[in-house]
């Protein structure tokens, strides 16, 4: 397994220089000079050369590029050209706002959408289910934007019940995370429904679900016991696969309520052309995307019993002969 | 040989048209259709419905009237007429979108079709940059080109076509890659035939199914991310009437004016529902086995 | 020796929105205690459908039973709670179905499997005590009892149907339906599994109807034989009457004729020409006249009606005239 997971960190770094790569092509061939952007525009010729020169600026993209993936060995993510701060220092304060969003985010995601999805498939063709379909379509289709203003119109505005935004300084409470979960969570926990259901229903119509019927399970243990087991592995690979759609609605979650988060600083790096902190940020969200891809598949190499006594055999086989 | 001739296209058709019975039979797809339409319609219409002009023109006599018989749904802190608004940012908001996916799905297309004929080297090459760009999400994606080209309707439709055309190209490979593997490509290649051309002409008919069904689905995606990026403030900037636009200028007087931001936000639900409504009936239609 | 399960007059229908489709119409079925009844037929006779309904097990809204009565042990099934089915599915009926590679839960050890039933219907079983019903019902079906903790895949298709096996007799069933049990299993190993299950069989003194289009299997292991064609039985008796004897049902005589004989060199395969009439869309009338080589007119309009003597049934049409007077007696 070890083995496995080092290959999968390998094939990782590729993907990740690339991305490097392409941003800082990006940010590299635009307008905009960051010596003019960091003294501002009254700035003279002359000090502007000497910031220009401290950065080496001057020299061309490719020695630029190369340089700083050499830094990036060395644990140095460079200098902010906005904060004159150390990059990985901006970040760390920022990455905990934005892990804790994203893990609260597919938590409500699963809390709200495999129920949904089983209710749904348990009774198809029921009102409830065809309640959960227009939920789940309504989920998908909403601007979450849109959902967290209309959010914030009920429950911060006219009830008064939950913050609008995070402060900038003082106290968080769980009562400002609620409307940014909710928003990141919303298009997900749509599809995750979907997928729970039709998982379902194939697993409900297949021979494995009949057999536990023919003993004499009741309805409930044969969903909760058979069916259940069988539906919920996709499902896992679906968080997996939808973490980067979710990162990306992180990022636009973080700006509309203010979260003090890598996404909310990306969008001000990018913004303000401060592009040694948007490569920061964007490497963080790659890798984290990245990391919890391999760890889903992992996961369900361990829950899928095909998959773990392959393993298993494997090792064994290795064992033997290694003896 | 005429005959021959009739018989082909009458088979050419039914096959669209069993689709399209499929289709009309399922009526949520139907009312997506519908809608749609609905809304092209006054997308297409809107320079008659109201000037735009107008749609701009600040007021500050008219400001904050509340939904009524003159203006339907009021208007906005700068006197300017909603209605008017929305229905111009229908025409932007659908236009970008549309325009994105047609894009994103020609150069997809063809960078796909490359990929899936001559595999090999040049596939696996293309396959891992499209790798990385798909590790990176969409929208971040789209949020860099835009900041860096800066915002504007041109450059968020070149910022949302780029970050849309792997998606296209995935789809079409896989589908040529498919038909190589089909049965009737191995033994059309047993007695002699040329694949590449083979393949060509199953192509068409093989992938013009998924790629609508895809088409769709990610339009409907590009409407949202387009007025999410809008509303963020690097989209198309004010004063254009685009949906996610109008949503960001309005949010500030959302206490107070309800109607300023709960109208918009419901003509982008009503778009983006009719499109998934539209990708998921075409789906069940040209598969009806993956139907439930 | 009693009947210990009796069909009567049992029509059930399967409904999809274009069109319902009648699987079983009017079939009369008996078997005693004890015995193993053989069902044969085409596939889409309705076999499956008619074991599926005496365990009531039709796919949920999809397939009803319309009318007659299934009576065991002079309870009609059709008429029970589910609670109380619940009860007899597993423990006084059980099934073992078609395709050993599908019927198993992927995700569940077997052991677990086994135990399930057994914690299902035996309530007063302590934990050794299922443990070690458990190892004996392994051992009954020849299967080590360190594989207990293997997983369904880790297992050969012959060793799967063994487990589905231990799986239908732990509860020693009065009642086992065994559904094509060797048909997705190779040659060889279909015999095995078949001399073990008619020995279980027998240990257990349990009655069996084994459904199969396969007459070797019927010849050896059954005491009587039902014919089914298109929902109906068109010919029963016992082993000997079907498989010698002059008088049967034309479609009876197709069957024979489609399978080859090495007796006789020369002879070609006669099969049954054509195909099943479509369930949804009955022909009036017998509705085997459509392929019937001896079809006559009244076929075509009227239903032949049970033609019995002694323990052989035959529905048809050309023994009506020579019997018509026992027929009209009853």
């Amino acid at each position: 397994m070890l083995k496995y997971i080092g290959k999968r960190l390998l094939i990782m770094i590729p993907i990740i220089l690339g991305i490097t790569l392409i941003v800082f092509a990006i940010l590299n061939y635009t307008p905009g000079d960051p010596a003019k952007l960091l003294l501002g525009f009254n700035a003279t010729e002359e000090s502007l050369e000497a910031v220009r020169a401290e950065w080496r600026l001057d020299d061309p993209f490719l020695v630029r590029y190369v340089r700083y993936l050499g830094d990036i060995l060395h644990g140095d993510f460079g200098t902010s050209w906005r904060y004159g701060t150390a990059v990985t220092q901006e970040l760390s304060t920022r990455v905990p706002n934005t892990l804790k969003l994203a893990a609260m985010s597919v938590l409500v995601m699963l809390i709200l959408g495999i129920p949904m999805g089983i209710i749904s498939a348990v009774k198809q063709y029921s009102i409830l289910d065809n309640l959960m379909l227009f939920i789940a379509l309504l989920l998908t289709s909403i601007p979450t934007f849109w959902l967290a203003l209309m959010m914030m119109l009920k429950f911060s505005l006219e009830l008064g019940w939950l913050p609008a935004s995070m402060p900038a300084t003082g106290v968080v409470t769980w009562k400002h995370w609620v409307l940014p979960v909710f928003m990141c969570a919303a298009n997900l926990t749509a599809s995750l429904v979907r997928t729970t259901r039709s998982n379902m229903l194939e697993v409900i119509r297949s021979d494995c679900i009949r057999t536990a019927r023919a003993k004499g399970a009741t309805e409930f243990r044969v969903i909760a016991y058979h069916a259940l087991r069988n539906a919920l592995m996709p499902v896992v690979t679906l968080v997996g696969i939808n973490f980067n759609v979710l990162m990306g609605g992180a990022v636009i979650t973080e700006q509309v309520f203010s979260v003090s988060g890598v996404g909310n600083l990306l969008i001000t790096s990018v913004r303000t052309k401060d592009a040694p902190m948007a490569m920061g940020c964007i490497i963080f969200i790659a890798t984290t995307i990245g990391l919890v891809n391999l760890a889903v598949d992992v996961l369900y190499v361990y829950i899928n019993p095909r998959l773990k006594s392959q393993y298993v055999k494997m090792k064994k086989r290795r064992e033997a002969k290694a003896a | 040989m005429k005959e021959k001739a009739s018989k082909n296209k009458y088979k050419k058709r039914s096959q669209i048209y069993s689709v399209w019975l499929r289709f009309r039979r399922n009526k949520m797809a139907v009312a997506g259709l519908i809608l749609l339409c609905i809304l092209l319609i006054l997308a297409v219409c809107a320079p008659f419905i109201a000037d735009y002009e107008q749609v701009i023109k600040q007021d500050l006599t008219q400001r904050f009237i509340k939904p009524g018989a003159e203006h339907w749904f009021g208007t906005d802190a700068y006197g300017r007429d909603m209605f008017a608004r929305v229905v111009w940012g229908a025409r932007y908001s659908l236009s970008i979108g549309i325009g994105a996916i047609l894009i994103s799905l020609t150069i997809g297309s063809v960078i796909g079709s490359i990929a899936g004929f001559y595999g090999g080297k040049i596939d696996s090459v293309i396959m891992r940059i499209i790798d990385v760009i798909m590790a990176i999400p969409g929208t971040l994606m789209a949020i860099t080109i835009v900041a860096a080209l800066g915002a504007g309707t041109t450059k968020l439709l070149i910022a949302m076509s780029i970050s849309q055309i792997p998606t296209f190209s995935r789809v079409v490979r896989s589908i040529i890659m498919g038909i190589r593997e089909e049965e009737y490509v191995e033994a059309a290649r047993s007695y002699g035939s040329r694949d590449r051309r083979l393949i060509m002409k199953q192509i068409w008919p093989n992938s013009l199914g998924p790629l609508i069904v895809q088409a769709s689905l990610s339009m409907a995606q590009a409407v949202l991310t387009i007025s999410s990026l809008s509303f963020i403030g690097l989209g198309i900037p004010a004063p254009t009437p685009e949906w996610g636009t109008i949503l960001s200028e309005n949010k500030t007087n959302m206490r107070l004016y309800p109607y300023l931001c709960t109208i918009p936000g419901i003509a982008i639900l009503l778009s983006v529902i009719a499109m998934n409504l539209i990708g998921d009936g075409l789906r069940d239609a040209l598969d009806p086995k993956l139907k439930n | 020796m009693e009947e210990f399960l009796t069909i009567q007059d049992l029509h059930v229908s399967y409904h999809t929105a274009d069109e319902t489709v009648y699987a079983v119409n009017g079939l009369n079925l008996s078997v005693k205690k004890g015995e193993t009844l053989g069902l044969v037929g085409e596939t889409g006779a309705g076999k499956t459908t008619t074991a599926l309904s005496i365990l009531r097990l039709l796919p949920f809204k999809f397939g009803s039973i319309d009318k007659g009565s299934i009576l065991l042990d002079g309870m009609d099934l059709t008429k029970v709670s589910e609670k109380e089915m619940r009860k007899i599915r597993g423990d006084k009926i059980s099934m073992i179905f078609q395709d050993p590679m599908t019927s198993l839960n992927s995700t569940i050890k077997i052991g677990k499997q086994i135990e399930e039933v057994l914690k299902i219907h035996r309530k007063d079983l302590g934990k050794k005590e299922v443990i070690e019903r458990v190892d004996t019902l392994l051992k009954l079906v020849g299967i080590s009892l360190e594989r207990k903790e293997d997983y369904p895949h880790q297992l050969s298709g012959g060793m799967k149907q063994r487990v589905v096996i231990a799986i239908a007799l732990a509860c020693e069933p009065k009642l086992l339906l065994a559904d094509e049990p060797t048909t997705a299993l190779d040659v060889t190993i279909q015999a095995q599994v078949l001399n073990m299950m008619r020995e279980l069989k027998n240990k257990l003194n349990t009655a069996m109807i084994l459904i199969t289009h396969d007459l070797g299997v019927v010849a050896e292991n059954c005491d009587s034989v039902a014919i089914m064609y298109a929902g109906e039985i068109v010919e029963s008796g016992a082993v000997e009457e079907i498989f010698e004897g002059t008088e049967h049902h034309p479609y009876t005589v197709g069957l024979f004729g489609s399978i080859p004989d090495m007796s006789k060199k020369t002879r070609r395969l006669s099969p049954i020409n054509g195909m099943m009439p479509n369930p949804a869309d009955l022909p009036p009338g017998c509705p085997f006249w459509p392929r019937c080589p001896k079809a006559k007119d009244i076929c075509k309009q009227q239903k032949p009606n049970e033609v019995r003597q002694g323990s052989h049934m035959i529905k048809c049409h050309l023994y009506q005239d020579a019997k018509g007077g026992e027929e009209a007696g009853k």
